[in-house]
């Protein structure tokens, strides 16, 4: 190889390798970037019409029912679901914001909800019983014992769209076994629930 | 022979590389699509509410999986051979996994691409990708591991070991590869050195044929040679008997006083005596005439010999063998001949216009090798020729069957004898005989 | 005036031959086969047969047999043109006068054909009698006409009054050496061909007969065909020096 062919060679795989570095780095950050979470409150809300079960905890997760990254909580949920072993009652909370068409809401991850066995979707209109939970993003896990204390809130996804073990999984599991946490709450990832005009970031 | 079996060799592992780059051309063309796709119609778009735009997977995967693709896409096409090619394939193979991990989900399944890829890059037989590759993954789960510890192992506080496990994998699977690697490249050698034994084989088998091909094409010569000849010799003699007759009238008669009669009949003499020559020679070069051993004093047999050849002015014929010489045991006949031959030859070497001198010299005793020497001053024999002049056919006169030396090479042969020639152009030459130990006795015995 | 019976299937080659020896004043009968020429043998007396070897029908080598049956005193000469190695020796050893290759010079012809209606003898010269006259009988089992003497002197003396064409002379003998009796036959009778016999290799003797022309110098013991072999062969010998000369 001649020394200019060499150097330009050697200069193209430098960029190639910087390139293909921030690439990665910037899906990385994307992936890793955390959804808006609001300080919960210690109970469950009165004023939710959100049925409680008798004798199990319950499980609220809000989410967005076009939000693909929320695929990967629903498979969190079920996982979670099948650990607590019925201990858990779970209600997805899908928020259709105002002025969406008819039929918006129904998509793969409602059928999902429905499907799951400890599981049922409920139908949010313009968000109002997540903003009851606080809840700022999809994928945003509430849970909460017999007498309506909150054991845990934050997400069930270790990063953006990634099904997997995750912090959230761990902390509900050991709340449910009867630890007392200091910090029970973990990451959320996720799209906004609410659309950008009104406070929403995608 | 281990040269070319590298060689072979080399070329058997840049044959594989390039059929090696050829297919990760296309897989990872593949995937690029494959990946745009799976984004497409995963995860299309993102939200916020009822506003959406579209998602970072979509960028993802057509902007960073075609930076991922682009280089060792264009360098599988352009040096599909060479080492960085190979490496940086294999860096952007693990590149591809992680992003199509990502692209899934994080599905335990799309993991299983990791392992797969290794298992495609041990195509190329190359350690060196193996081991870019690994490192790729290792630091790929070294860095997340670092500053998204959360996203590799689902809890903040991972136990040191983790990334063990994780590394353990891997490593058992690049073990295994690894040692696949060098398993490849000694059968590919043990090929190479086939092939090389082949390669040798055929050559000498063709040397060998060409051998074959010559030596038939030469007995073929000498039969028809032969046959010819014996076939002339009737003719011949009867040609020579009716100029004998017609001579012997002719010059008794009145003719005889016509200058161009009796010059004809002379110049008859000599053609017909011309053409017996040319068929002795052919016929002596393909007789098989069995040795009569005999004592055979050598001076007298050289003064024999010099009496037969056709004399030139200016060309001295000396005998130099002293004349107590042991007597070797020879076939005087075959002798002769070649003696004959050699001084002819030696003759004839000499360059017209020149005087010359050709000397026969002898030496040797019972009980020892002897050496007999024909030498002359004459033009010389150029040294690349040296070795042809034996060949039967072979001559650089403008006249004559070019086998007088190889009448005497074949009859020193069957005499057990060897001859060898030292020649210098314009100086001379010197043609050698030896003659193995023998003594007479045992010899007629 | 010499009758001469040629026999050669070749009809050009006879029929020159037979003008060139009719020339030189002998009488010449043809005949074209081996079978012909039994036949002419049977009914007339010949002084010579001069036969070719290879024939269709008969061979010379087997007419050379049937003859030497029916006229064990003719001499024979034989032509080839082919070289039948083996039987040339075969017949060689058998007591043909000479074997002539073709194609010859027709005086040498002449000359070997007179030579041989001469009826040559060949001497055997040995120190040792009995050696002598037994040598002598096995060469005359043979068919050739031989006489033996046992000095170098009386040989000298012999070839004065008798046809004597060879002389087989052993080499070491008392008085006067066969090297000795070869110098002195070169300067009598140039005519004469000797053929030295020694029990062992005496290099100095040797060198000094084939100096004077010996033809060949065989070592003892020397089966009595090969002896008969070579007495041929110095008969049919071409005179190297004078072809030579007619080349030129």
């Amino acid at each position: 190889m001649k020394f200019r062919s060499r150097a330009l060679f050697a200069s193209a795989t430098a960029a190639w390798l910087c390139a293909v570095f921030a690439g990665t780095t910037a899906l990385m950050r994307y992936k890793n970037a955390a959804g808006a979470q609001l300080e919960p409150a210690g109970r469950w809300p009165a004023e939710s019409t959100v049925a409680r079960v008798p004798g199990r905890s319950m499980l609220v997760l809000a989410a967005h029912p076009h939000c693909p990254c929320t695929r990967a909580s629903l498979t969190e949920l079920d996982r979670l679901l099948v650990r607590a072993g019925g201990r858990l009652q779970a209600v997805v909370l899908f928020v259709k914001p105002r002025g969406a068409p008819e039929g918006w809401e129904d998509t793969d991850l409602w059928r999902r909800v429905a499907a799951m066995p400890a599981a049922r979707p409920l139908l949010d209109v313009d968000g109002v019983e997540a903003h009851r939970f606080r809840a700022l993003t999809s994928g945003q896990t509430l849970v909460y014992d017999q007498e309506g204390n909150l054991l845990f809130s934050g997400g069930i996804t270790s990063a953006r769209g990634h099904e997997g073990n995750s912090v959230g999984r761990g902390l509900i599991l050991a709340a449910l076994d009867g630890a007392r946490l200091e910090h029970p709450t973990a990451p959320v990832f996720g799209c906004a629930l609410d659309s950008p005009e009104n406070g929403g970031t995608p | 022979m281990e040269s070319r079996t590298r060689e072979l060799l080399d070329e058997h592992m840049r044959e594989n590389y390039r059929k090696t780059s050829r297919v990760f051309s296309i897989l990872l063309a593949a995937q690029w699509v494959f990946g745009i796709l799976l984004a497409v119609v995963i995860s299309p778009r993102s939200w916020a509410g009822l506003a959406s735009a579209t998602h970072v997977h979509i960028y993802a995967a057509v902007f960073l999986g075609g930076a991922i693709t682009s280089l060792p896409l264009y360098l599988t096409l352009t040096r599909p051979e060479s080492l960085a090619t190979r490496l940086i394939v294999g860096v952007a193979q693990m590149l591809w996994s992680a992003l199509l991990i990502h692209l899934t989900g994080g599905r335990i399944e799309t993991h299983f691409h990791v392992f797969g890829s290794l298992a495609f890059l041990a195509f190329y037989r190359d350690w060196k990708v193996l081991l870019v590759a690994t490192v790729v993954v290792a630091s790929d789960h070294l860095l997340r591991g670092i500053f998204w510890p959360e996203s590799v192992y689902g809890i903040a506080d991972p136990a040191w070991w983790r990334f063990l496990e994780h590394a353990a994998w891997v490593v058992f699977e690049d073990v295994v590869l690894v040692f696949a690697c060098f398993r490849g490249i000694d059968e590919m050698r043990s090929i190479a050195r086939q092939r090389t034994e082949l390669e040798k084989t055929f050559a000498e088998l063709e040397r060998t044929h060409q051998i074959v091909t010559r030596t038939e094409k030469l007995a073929a010569v000498g039969q028809l040679a032969a046959s010819v000849g014996h076939e002339l010799r009737n003719p011949l003699t009867a040609i020579r008997n009716a100029h004998a007759y017609i001579s012997k009238r002719v010059l008794k008669s009145n003719a005889a006083s016509d200058a161009r009669t009796v010059q004809f009949l002379g110049l008859q003499e000599r053609e017909i005596h011309a053409c017996n020559r040319i068929i002795s020679d052919l016929l002596d070069f393909a007789r098989e005439r069995p040795l009569d051993l005999r004592p055979c004093p050598l001076r007298p047999l050289i003064e024999e010999a010099f009496s037969v050849v056709t004399a030139r002015d200016g060309v001295d014929l000396v005998n130099e063998v002293p004349a107590d010489l042991p007597v070797p045991a020879l076939d005087k006949d075959q002798f002769r001949q070649v003696l004959v031959n050699l001084v002819q030859n030696a003759v004839e070497a000499m360059p017209a216009g020149r005087a010359g001198t050709v000397r026969v010299s002898a030496a040797g005793s019972a009980g020892d090798r002897w050496r007999i020497a024909v030498i002359d001053d004459g033009a010389g024999i150029a040294p690349e020729l040296h070795a042809r002049i034996f060949e039967p056919l072979f001559t650089t006169k403008s006249k004559g069957t070019g086998l007088g030396l190889a009448v005497v090479a074949t009859m020193l042969k069957r005499h057990g004898c060897s001859i060898s020639v030292k020649s210098e152009i314009g100086r001379g030459t010197e043609f050698a005989i030896e003659i193995p130990l023998q003594t007479p006795s045992a010899a007629a015995a | 005036m010499a009758r001469i019976l040629l026999v050669d299937d070749e009809g050009a080659l006879r029929v020159t031959l037979a003008a060139n020896l009719e020339l030189d004043g002998m009488e010449v009968e043809e005949a074209e086969s081996g079978e012909r020429a039994l036949e002419l043998l049977r009914s007339a007396p010949f002084d010579l047969m001069l036969s070719d070897i290879r024939m269709s029908g008969m061979s010379g080598k087997e007419l050379f047999q049937r003859a030497k049956e029916l006229r064990p005193e003719m001499p024979v000469v034989l032509m080839t043109a082919f070289a039948l190695e083996d039987i040339v020796r075969e017949v060689l050893r058998n007591g043909v006068f000479a074997v002539l290759p073709k194609p010859f010079d027709v005086g040498h012809l002449s000359r070997t054909v007179q030579r041989a209606l001469r009826r040559p003898a060949v001497l055997v010269v040995d120190d040792h009698e009995d050696q002598a006259r037994s040598t002598a009988a096995a060469l005359r089992a043979i068919g050739l006409r031989v006489e033996s003497i046992s000095d170098g002197a009386g040989a000298l003396r012999a070839i004065e009054d008798r046809p004597i064409d060879i002389c087989i002379v052993d080499l070491v003998m008392p008085g006067m050496s066969g090297a000795e009796v070869v110098e002195r036959l070169r300067w009598s009778r140039t005519d004469i061909t000797a053929i030295v016999v020694s029990d062992y290799v005496v290099p100095e003797l040797m060198q000094r007969a084939a100096a004077n022309g010996a033809f060949a110098c065989l070592c003892k013991p020397v089966a009595a065909d090969e002896l008969a072999q070579v007495v041929a062969e110095a008969r049919g010998r071409a005179d190297l020096r004078s072809a030579a000369v007619r080349a030129r």
